[in-house]
């Protein structure tokens, strides 16, 4: 397991998905979040220092564990490259948002066009994120693997 | 890839998560949903019958993709039987409960009880589902060995 690329790759997912999220939730679709009933806090309680931070540890410590999980499975995954990263992806997805947000609309009072939202936004994201592991996690550098040979 | 055994796999962790849900949701821990604000369906909504087959026919659909998704990486789990199929569930727990339950408390007016509630229920649900993949789901019958 490359624990090195793990930690970097994980910080530059933590990057990628706060700008996505900025420019999707944040910008594109910020109508979405207008829409009734209104289960949101407020802006001032958003952008809160200690909110901001809990943010910031989560997005990090999310990053972190997309790239480990997928290193811990690496072998088990189809494919190669980006093929590789975005099946990771999509599985991720799939046990993930997928599982989780259409459901919410069964038992709790929520926009369904939310969760539409939520649901296709979050397979772009995995997608994003699978294509960076697939192109950029390897389980050795190449220069050990010339080493090695 | 056991297509049988995904099957009736599948159909298994539908009706164990029903009745852990059942029991923990809708008695045990019922009190985590009086806490306010009060953001939840009410009892006719959840009790209608579209909305109990709409939820049904969505936690079957989720039960096999665990299973699909098991079968498809099984090799990549490390481990074997009941510790491979507990790691699966943590592994599904970290990048899909875990990453999605604790964020939703930073943007909605969810309680933090309900957050915390959500993460460990999670985490036991989809240990026992992992279990039950670990204990019975083979990529092939031992009968073919």
């Amino acid at each position: 397991m490359n624990f090195k690329r793990i930690f970097f790759l994980g910080l530059f997912i933590f990057i990628i998905t706060w700008v996505y999220s900025m420019v999707t939730c944040g910008w594109l679709f910020s109508w979405i979040y207008k829409l009734p009933p209104n289960i949101w806090k407020s802006e001032e309680a958003v952008k809160h220092f200690w909110n901001l931070l809990s943010v910031l540890f989560f997005g990090v410590l999310n990053g972190w564990i997309f790239v480990f999980v997928y290193a811990v499975l690496y072998k088990g995954l189809p494919l190669g490259g980006i093929r590789k990263g975005l099946i990771y992806g999509s599985l991720v997805w799939l046990v993930g948002a997928f599982s989780g947000i259409p459901s919410m609309g069964f038992y709790m009072n929520i926009a369904k066009t939310v969760l539409v939202y939520w649901t296709i936004q979050s397979l772009v994201l995995n997608w994003i994120l699978g294509v960076i592991v697939g192109l950029w996690y390897y389980p050795h550098e190449k220069i050990d693997e010339e080493k090695g040979a | 890839m056991n297509f049988t055994r995904i099957f009736f796999v599948g159909i298994l962790i539908w009706v164990v998560s029903m009745v852990f849900n059942a029991v923990t949701c809708g008695w045990l821990f019922n009190w985590v949903y009086d806490i306010p604000p009060n953001i939840w369906k009410t009892k006719e909504q959840l009790l209608d019958v579209w909305n109990v087959i709409g939820m049904d026919f969505f936690s079957l659909i989720n039960a096999w993709v665990f299973v699909i998704i098991y079968a498809l990486i099984y090799a990549g789990v490390p481990s074997s039987g009941i510790k491979k199929g507990i790691l699966y569930g943590t592994f599904v727990w970290l990048v899909g409960s875990f990453a999605n339950f604790p964020p939703r408390a930073f943007f909605s007016i969810l309680s933090n009880t309900i957050i915390v509630y959500w993460v460990f229920h999670s985490l036991i649900s989809n240990w026992l589902a992992g279990l039950i993949v670990g204990i019975w789901y083979h990529p092939k019958e031992r009968i073919e060995l």
